[in-house]
């Protein structure tokens, strides 16, 4: 069977190589492909990428190895710097989440986005608005008509979780008041003994707490409501015009070619589109998947980064 | 009550089986070999042996990780007291008495009372993991970044007890470690600080510091001393290394204070075992009558630690699997192992998968045991291990602080760290400035300010939020007490020995 | 003064001044708290200034001693007897900081395991003072271990 892969992925290469005309395209990969991930082990660009790499792997959609390094350091800015020293070379594939973009803006790393090959976007964490259901705060009303300033709880100033807040704060024209919690573990118990008015956090540590009781979600960051909270509504429909989300997408180096590009992207996308990769990596970590390939993906990039860099202008974060 | 112990029989019903007993036995030992290893601590090795989880039973998978976590525990004292060399972050208070008791020959029975004292605390630990769980979570949320912040300020109080003799150099190292836990991205405000590199964006890591101020700053004081450490003649003799009636009766009411306090601590969110390492050696200190006898090999404050930061293991597991909310490095591992599983974390956990949590805690009770057993069996094996390559140990140590530096990122940065601060300990060494209060601002300056500013943030610029409070009044109250108390006893010393002259 | 204390203190001279420095250019206070230059400003001067004191106290202090020890107390003699041995120790300590350090450096361009091996040799033959035969079976051994524990065994990409 890996002669046939073999001869399958030469036959694609020759094809791609007819309407490219570049030479070295028909031997890639000639090598294993490494998947980088800019945290250490256990953490969630490594379970992410472990369980691509596995998935492809079971179901042979990669026609070499496939190998998960871990380049941690420096909110991921060690691994921008170590897939630019191999740019041009398509064996490479990082995994790219909010810090993708913000570490570039936030410190002089000399690297931004447009560095990379945006190869695909997995899927999306959106945010949820949680009020603690014994509260007083029972819609996005209620939050509206307070008389006093609401303390919203969330990760680290700058995070997407505070610029939500921000768009929110603008939209009700209201001042909410955030106060930074060093992950959501934090948020969720400063939520559940009411040291907050309300959150602002990605579903996954505060869906059991919805679907008991304690918490309910007043709204949702998405464009439309999603499955994994279907009563949800969307800010937009209660309107607020606030649609932002975190994003997991895959990078490659910068200045690939074209077959590269279409090697990694058919790889990823097939996986995207297993059975396995639903029930073991998107289910049990709530992400709503919506893929988008290179091209949606940059344009994406471009305004998530758009985003990022004026409210962490505002915040007086960068200058 | 009753049903608990249906559940937790249940439990063992499951993990007492010939694979998983084995398995339980090898996760203590695995845990016991990465926590000596410096530089590798609980999370590092529960994410290293997460890979070896998939496709075991989840029951077994879970055993398997919480047995390494609580090993690491048991394996941090080993390295601190015989090579002064801390393993891991919540060993390094052990180091300071553990040895001390090592120079002066005594290492076996150091390893001997810390073991005992680990075990208690584990145990204590897991009795109220098992009792009182839900009810302790529930509580333990209320606390706030007010009540953490008065909780650091009475951890950075015992700085005073760290000092030594020279108030000034204790000072200034204190404000050196205030300094050096600034670096990396501030989350309260968004900025980064001193980002002269860009792996300093994610702060000089405290273990590198910890490899290079001890570890390395040992071998080039040694190096140029040539200390030879006083390790008696070759010895197998068990009795040797059993504390006797008289130092377990010196440790036993340390144990148990720092079994309780390591308990609730590691419950609290964002508190963790090395916190309550430090508060349980400045309690003991606080109330031994000897307390010129800290730093020089004192049972008391070695075993209080010991036992606090295995109780911390189960502690910080409580809010894990009944909220799922991790209050430490390590637990927010098991967090991702969980999710991992397939079984979500949070209040539903116990719900759904009761079954399969029952079972990890019976595997953490039965490795508690025989983590108990071999630590206490491979003591004889350690110390003479230890005496075989004394002639080597600089370059062994050297080469395990490189390579352990090496893994906390996979790269040489962490070594270029551990090496600065191996010259700095030494410098430190060499000139009476204490560590300890460096260690001690390090970790809880960091805390302290961000659950300040959070504090006043949640009072939208009050500061009365610290005495509107009655958890965080009465904690400001009692170091109120404390500081009059330390005061008129001063005055009353000094009448009093005016009085005699 | 002994000179490793002004090293020490030099060092953290210019380390809380570099911190100082930088500490400026960040908000010292936001809208209701403190901002995150706050800590590194502060903190830093009071370090600059406690260790100015120390100094201060040091030069005081050697000037009063000079005045004693011209009537005759044991401590200058004491330093005197060890300065031999002590600059050998200096200098010995001051190779193995270096060997180390090129070691490191090695490290980032061809991987941990083959510098290191060369550093416990060096370490082991010229700073522990065994031969080198002996040196070489030790190092061999250490590293041997090393690599099955953290190479084999955890899997931690040593090269």
């Amino acid at each position: 069977m890996t002669f046939v892969k073999l001869m399958k992925g030469a036959l694609a290469g020759a094809v791609a190589l007819s309407f490219a005309g570049v030479a070295q395209a028909d031997d890639f990969p000639s090598r294993g492909i490494e998947f980088v991930a800019g945290y250490g082990p256990g953490g969630g660009h490594d379970t992410m990428l472990r369980a691509m790499a596995k998935i492809i792997q079971n179901n042979e959609l990669s026609s070499v190895p496939i190998n998960v390094v871990n380049k941690p350091g420096g909110s991921s800015a060690v691994a921008l710097g170590y897939l630019n020293s191999h740019k041009g070379d398509g064996h490479f594939l990082m995994s790219a989440t909010s810090s993708f973009l913000t570490t570039p803006l936030t410190s002089n790393i000399g690297l931004d986005y447009t560095n990379f090959t945006p190869i695909a976007r997995l899927g999306i964490d959106p945010e949820l608005l949680v009020v603690n259901a014994s509260g007083s705060y029972k819609t996005l009303d209620d939050i509206a008509k307070a008389d006093k300033v609401l303390n919203v709880g969330g990760s680290g100033t700058g995070s997407i979780e505070n610029i939500v807040t921000i768009k929110l704060a603008e939209a009700l024209g209201k001042k909410l008041n955030y106060i930074p919690f060093q992950g959501d573990g934090e948020v969720t118990a400063a939520l559940l003994s009411n040291q907050i008015d309300f959150a602002i956090t990605n579903t996954g540590p505060v869906g059991d707490f919805i679907k008991t009781g304690r918490f309910s979600a007043l709204a949702i960051s998405t464009e439309k409501r999603v499955d994994l909270f279907p009563d949800v509504p969307t800010f937009i429909e209660q309107g607020y015009n606030i649609n932002l989300s975190l994003f997991r997408g895959v990078v490659a180096a910068g200045d690939i070619g074209d077959e590269e590009k279409a090697y990694l992207l058919k790889m990823v996308k097939d996986m995207s589109e297993t059975k396995e990769w639903q029930e073991n990596y998107i289910q049990p970590n709530s992400v709503v998947p919506d893929f988008l390939g290179p091209d949606e993906f940059a344009e994406y990039l471009k305004g998530m980064n758009d985003v990022y860099k004026t409210s962490l202008t505002n915040l007086g974060i960068i200058k | 009550m009753l049903d608990t112990l249906a559940s937790l029989s249940g439990g063992f019903e499951t993990v007492l089986t010939f694979h998983n007993i084995v398995l339980i036995f090898l996760a203590g030992i695995i845990g016991t070999v990465i926590g000596a290893l410096p530089g590798l601590g609980p999370s590092a090795g529960i994410a290293l042996m997460l890979p070896l989880t998939f496709g075991m039973p989840h029951a077994s998978g879970l055993c398997l990780l919480t047995g390494v976590y609580m090993g690491t525990m048991y394996g941090g004292r080993i390295t601190s007291i015989l090579i002064n060399t801390p393993g891991d972050a919540p060993a390094i208070i052990t180091a300071l008495e553990g040895y001390p008791m090592m120079r002066q020959g005594k290492g076996g029975l150091a390893l001997g009372i810390s073991a005992i004292s680990s075990f208690v605390g584990g145990f204590f630990g897991l009795a109220v993991l098992v009792f009182f769980a839900p009810i302790v979570a529930e509580y333990a949320i209320f606390l706030g970044p007010p009540e953490y912040f008065m909780l650091m300020l009475v951890g950075l109080s015992t700085i005073v007890l760290l000092a030594g003799d020279d108030v000034f150099k204790a000072l200034i190292v204190t404000c050196f470690g205030f300094l050096v836990s600034t670096f990396g991205s501030d989350y309260i405000s968004g900025h980064i600080r001193f980002a002269f590199v860009p792996e300093l964006i994610e702060g000089i890591d405290f273990v590198a510091i910890i490899i290079g101020l001890y570890g390395l700053g040992e071998v080039f004081y040694n190096l140029e001393r040539k200390i030879v450490l006083n390790l008696g003649k070759p010895n197998f003799r068990f009795s040797d290394y059993i504390p006797g009636k008289e130092d377990l009766k010196q440790a036993s009411g340390p144990t148990v204070r720092g079994s309780v306090l390591g308990t609730f601590i590691g419950i609290l969110p964002g508190a963790g075992a090395t916190i309550a390492t430090f508060l349980a050696y400045a309690l003991e200190r606080k109330l031994s009558k000897n307390p010129e006898n800290f730093g020089k090999g004192a049972i008391a404050g070695l075993a209080s630690p010991e036992a606090s930061n295995n109780a911390a293991v189960p502690g910080s597991l409580i809010p894990l699997i009944t909220l799922g909310i991790p209050g430490s490095g390590g637990t927010a591992i098991m967090l991702g192992a969980l999710i991992m599983f397939g079984l979500q974390p949070g209040p539903l956990l116990m719900i759904q998968s009761g079954d399969v949590v029952w079972a990890m805690i019976a595997g953490l009770i039965l490795a508690n045991f025989f983590l108990l057993a071999s630590n206490v069996l491979l003591i004889p094996l350690f110390v003479n291990m230890l005496r075989l390559v004394q002639k080597h140990l600089p370059s062994i140590v050297v080469g395990l602080c490189i390579v352990g530096a090496f893994s906390l990122n996979y790269g040489t940065f962490n070594i270029w760290i551990a090496l600065i601060f191996g010259v700095i300990g030494y410098l430190m060494r060499k000139n009476d400035y204490p560590t300890g209060p460096f260690i001690l601002a390090v970790v809880l300056a960091p805390l302290a300010e961000n659950y300040f500013r959070q504090s006043i943030m949640l009072a939208q610029g009050s500061w009365s939020i610290f005495i509107n409070r009655p958890v965080s009044l009465t904690l400001v109250v009692f170091m109120v007490l404390v500081v009059c108390a330390s005061i008129i006893s001063k005055q009353l010393l000094r009448r009093r020995r005016v009085g005699t002259e | 003064m002994k000179i490793s204390e002004i090293i020490l203190l030099g060092g953290l001279s210019v380390f809380s001044g570099s911190l100082l420095w930088g500490s400026l250019d960040m908000p010292y206070s936001t809208d209701t708290t403190f901002g995150p230059g706050f800590i590194p400003l502060n903190v830093s001067i009071a370090l600059l200034a406690l260790i100015a004191g120390v100094a201060i106290r040091a030069v005081v202090r050697s000037k009063r001693d000079v005045a004693v020890s011209s009537g005759g107390t044991g401590e200058p003699a004491d330093d005197a007897q060890d300065v031999v041995p002590q600059t050998l120790g200096v200098l010995m300590l001051g190779g193995a900081i270096a060997s180390i350090a090129i070691c490191i450096y090695a490290m980032s361009y061809i991987g941990v395991m083959i510098p290191l091996g060369v550093l416990l040799v060096i370490l082991s033959w010229r700073f522990s003072g065994h031969g080198f035969f002996k040196s070489v079976a030790i190092s061999l051994i250490v590293l041997a271990v090393i690599y099955l524990i953290f190479s084999v065994w955890l899997r931690i990409p040593l090269h």
